[in-house]
């Protein structure tokens, strides 16, 4: 008994020694966040350039004024690049992700609820898929079909998607064991309509939700690399593997240029990993 | 003879797996766009030449008889042949894999040698400032393409500082010592998103058994907590450590494709790169195929040593 | 004389596992329960009291035997029968916190059985919710709050309301209090009683507490390890238990037990496992009168005397009356 007082209050203790610590994190990265999203949004209004527009007089430019990142061997404004290719880049991962959720949320879902057969060869399937390294699988696929964005993110979403049905299904599986579930087939609540949408599917969705972020964070890379292996976009669009892709050929030449795409998918997917961390820790029960 | 039964239920254990993965590196092949035999001959062949490839390849058979020679083939070493040049992939394979075999390895070791003591030391000092730091360096890392890692570390030491050769050294076999040097980098950019990694999973792997009943007793007991966190968290966390490695090899191996670009290092990511430009869908094939060979082969080490540490598994 | 609302006759649950392992977790029980009674069923944890529930209301599969209602067998209900029995016989879970789904409001939930029956129109239902929810006695303003929000005797109250929207004939309340403090017990259970009242309910009281089901219950059986061991009115059970594990159930019991005083039985050990009971009487492992004839014969359930059955072979020599015949 006095033991799982002294439990608790550590716990208190730690919670709010965390939150204040954390928070500068925290609030850094919804910022890094919301620009992100507006980027996306406004990328016609506030670039500067058309970003394909090629200025054979105006190639490797330094920072200035007219160029704040500079412009690159075709004598594009990188900066125009840049805030396009966030759009490019995101909805390219937005897409992967939703495939990955597509294919993995009713899988893990049927799998945990099932049991028995069903989740045995849900589960075999899985462990297959997760014994491919996850980028040279997406590289087979997207190589074998031709390189596209699309293609690639396809492939992306499918070696993502086993990740997501372990978590539904374990998530069901502990969903499954609830008395409200008993209580609601005591009086003939069954199949898809009475129990697994209304009870099922709205007690596994939260941790999902915390994973979606984490995993946009890998789309992202997974598509800097895929494009920098020529098998995303192709060009001349602008993404940000593809703006890194590109100066890496001229490297040596303006340095500065393949910093700034690196450096914009590290904060993003950093500012996504914290508010994957912030969202579990804020649909936390024992929060409540 | 223990040993023997051990090894013998994991190789079991694997066999449902390494089917299924066989399956999908087959069924690659299935992806091609169009017809293969066009694929490989081009669009002017002749119908006869076409016929020709197609019985080669073993086309017109029923796709499980394709399978199982294809898979037959595989597992005794043919891993059929390039599309472009008719050299044997296997061939093409083994000469790439010691490069990123060593590669991966060396990267292992710095993810290791960093992320091991990062993580025990946060987990010890669990919710302090230098935790606080490491924690968010370590999400920080985590978040670096390795690949754009790679890049900025030959800005910085080969362009700017001139330390450490830039892309482009000669390969194992003509210079070992100066390769050596030349993997030094890319080693560094992979390992240092493995540590970080690492650092993470050690840290909650160490804080939930620190947090373990049994550490809370022998605490109660007056041993000195650094004993305790070494002996027994430590000795406890050995479980989970296996597992993290296993998971890191996966991700170096993948991660690594993309890093040997950068270098312009001659491994299976060159290697899958180039027939990727080629169009020679066998040897991206065997490329896939090795890659999750080398992960598979990883799983089961990781679930032997599993069954031998763990009494309770066997 | 009219068959009883609600009959157990030689009912057997089993569990499959592992590999082709069973687990009896009832064992061939019958149970008569008579409109208007409260019925009360004790026993340790694992005894099988909420096995028993399930089975009845259909959760818990029936390997042996049939659940009766008025005099019919429930399996071989049509749609329609099955929908009457489950309307009529409802259950009040275990645990009050984990039986509302957390996302859900406390009316969303209780409306739910009207829902999934389909029940007249959407906004009737409501109605009967709220009717419920006020008879249970939870505030108006709390109707639209989620499980979380809710103390503990409040979600309670919403499980019973949820189980009284069908208008029921019985209510089967599993361990309804156990959950609870003190204080809000006796308030659960006056609802209970106030509710029998005016919805005429029929009671099954599922309780470890012998003391609580003592309040309660008019009648009540005794289970132990899937079997029943004794069945008796309240009054014969608490003035005078005839058989060693009852005794020692109501010897724990300070506040109610009366002339047993002097004989305490103290149980030891836990519960053996349902997966290997013992031999002969399955008490004997733990009963302080044990002898050899108790490893080998396995007791029935006999009338030893009016209204009052035991399972226990040497009942004649601990208790000095014998068993006239068999019960049933
Ligand atoms: N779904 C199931 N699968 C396997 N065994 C089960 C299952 N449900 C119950 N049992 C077993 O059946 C036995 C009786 O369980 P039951 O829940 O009926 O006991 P109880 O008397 O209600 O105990 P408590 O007071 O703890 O609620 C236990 O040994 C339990 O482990
Ligand atoms: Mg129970």
């Amino acid at each position: 008994m006095a033991d799982a007082t002294a439990k608790t209050v550590t716990t208190v203790e730690v919670t709010t020694a965390k939150r204040r610590a954390g928070r500068l994190a925290v609030w850094a990265s919804y910022a890094i966040l919301a620009v992100v999203a507006l980027v996306v949004v406004l990328a016609d209004l506030i670039a500067p350039y058309e970003p394909n527009a090629q200025d054979l007089n105006a190639i490797l430019l330094p920072i200035s004024g007219d160029h704040l990142l500079g412009t690159d061997d075709l004598g594009r404004d990188v900066l125009s690049r840049m805030l396009h290719g966030t759009r490019v880049s995101v909805v390219a991962a937005a897409l992967a992700v939703g495939i990955a959720v597509v294919i993995g949320f009713p899988l893990g879902v049927l799998a945990g609820y099932s049991g028995r057969w069903v989740d045995a060869v849900v589960m075999r399937i899985v462990d297959a898929v997760m014994s491919f390294p996850a980028i040279v699988l997406a590289i087979g696929i997207t190589a074998t079909m031709g390189p596209d964005i699309n293609t690639a993110m396809t492939a992306v979403g499918i070696v993502l998607a086993p990740t997501i049905i372990r978590l539904a299904r374990a998530q069901t599986m502990a969903v499954k064991q609830q008395t409200y579930i008993e209580a609601s087939r005591s009086f003939g609540a069954r199949g898809l309509r009475r129990l697994i949408l209304p009870h099922v599917v709205p007690n596994v969705i939260q941790p999902i939700l915390v994973q979606v972020a984490i995993l946009m964070g890998f789309a992202l890379i997974a598509e800097a690399s895929l494009s920098f292996l020529q098998l995303g976009v192709r060009p001349p669009t602008a993404s940000w593997g593809s703006v890194l892709s590109r100066s890496y050929t001229f490297f040596d030449q303006a340095p500065v240029q393949i910093f700034v795409p690196g450096a914009a998918i590290a904060l993003t997917v950093f500012a996504l990993n914290i508010v994957g961390d912030e969202i579990q820790r804020l649909l936390d029960p024992k929060r409540r | 003879m223990k040993a023997l039964r051990v090894v013998a239920t994991s190789v079991a254990s694997a066999v449902p797996t390494l089917i299924l993965a066989t399956f999908i590196v087959f069924f690659l092949q299935r992806l091609i766009p169009g017809d293969p035999a066009v694929a490989l001959a081009g669009d002017y062949a002749t119908p006869e030449r076409l016929a020709e490839i197609r019985a080669d390849l073993g086309l017109n058979e029923p796709l499980l008889q394709q399978y199982l020679s294809w898979l037959g083939g595989a597992l005794t070493g043919d891993l059929g042949q390039s599309f472009r040049t008719g050299q044997p992939v296997a061939d093409l394979v083994f000469e790439r894999l010691p490069l990123t075999l060593i590669l991966t390895g060396l990267a292992l070791l710095v993810a290791v040698a960093i992320g091991l003591p990062a993580g025990v030391l946060a987990a010890q000092r669990a919710e302090s400032r230098f935790d606080k730091f490491l924690t968010t360096a370590a999400t920080l890392g985590i978040a670096i393409p390795n690949f754009w890692l790679g890049m900025m570390l030959i800005v910085v030491f080969a362009l700017q500082l001139g330390w450490l050769p830039g892309p482009g050294g000669p390969s194992l076999a003509d210079d070992p010592a100066e390769a050596m040097r030349g993997l030094v980098m890319p080693a560094v950019a992979l390992g240092a998103v493995g540590a970080a990694e690492i650092a993470r999973q050690v840290r909650s792997a160490m804080i939930e058994n620190l947090s373990a009943d049994y550490v809370r007793t022998h605490r109660a007991k007056g041993l000195p907590s650094r004993s305790i966190i070494w002996k027994h968290a430590l000795k406890n966390s050995s479980l989970p450590f296996a597992t993290i490695l296993g998971i890191q090899v996966s991700r170096l191996i993948g991660s690594a494709v993309v890093v040997e670009a950068v270098f312009g290092l001659s491994g299976l990511g060159s290697l899958v790169v180039e027939a990727t430009n080629q169009r020679d869908y066998t040897v991206i094939q065997a490329v896939v195929f090795v890659a999750a060979a080398l992960v598979l082969l990883t799983n089961l080490i990781v679930d032997i040593s599993y069954r031998i540490l763990d009494p309770r598994i066997a | 004389m009219s068959a009883p609302l609600l009959e157990l006759r030689g009912v057997s649950v089993r569990y499959p596992v592992g590999w082709r392992r069973r687990l009896t977790a009832v064992d061939r029980i019958d149970l008569v329960i008579n409109e208007g009674e409260t019925l009360g069923l004790i026993g340790e944890s694992g005894s099988g009291k909420s096995t028993v529930a399930r089975a009845i209301v259909g959760l818990a599969p029936v390997s042996d035997g049939e659940v009766l209602w008025r005099g019919e067998p429930t399996s071989g209900f049509d749609k329609s029968r099955r929908r009457e029995f489950v309307e009529a016989v409802q259950m009040v879970f275990q645990d009050p916190h984990s039986a509302l789904d957390p996302r859900r409001t406390i009316l969303q939930s209780v409306r739910e059985p009207l829902d999934v029956m389909s029940h007249g129109a959407k906004s009737e239902r409501t109605e009967v919710a709220l009717k419920a929810l006020s008879d249970v006695g939870l505030p108006d303003h709390l109707v639209r709050r989620y499980p979380h929000q809710l103390s503990g005797g409040q979600k309670q109250r919403a499980n019973i309301a949820r189980a009284l929207v069908t208008r029921p004939k019985v209510l089967i309340c599993d361990e309804s209090v156990a959950a609870l403090d003190v204080a809000l017990q006796a308030e659960i259970l006056n609802l209970l009683q106030d509710l029998k009242a005016e919805y005429q309910l029929t009671i099954v009281f599922i309780s470890h507490d012998l003391s609580v089901v003592g309040h309660i219950a008019d009648r009540m059986s005794v289970m132990y390890l899937g079997r029943i061991v004794e069945r008796a009115t309240t009054e014969s059970m608490l003035g005078r238990p005839l058989h060693p594990y009852s005794e020692a159930l109501l010897s724990a019991q300070p506040l109610v037990s009366g002339d047993g005083a002097d004989r305490r039985i103290i149980l030891t050990g836990d519960i053996p496992s349902p997966l290997s009971p013992p031999s002969g009487c399955r008490f004997h492992t733990r009963c302080p009168h044990a002898v050899e004839r108790c490893t080998a014969q396995d007791p029935s359930l006999l009338e030893v005397r009016p209204d009052h059955q035991s399972a226990c072979l040497r009942v004649e020599e601990l208790y000095g009356v014998s068993a006239e015949g068999s019960a049933r």
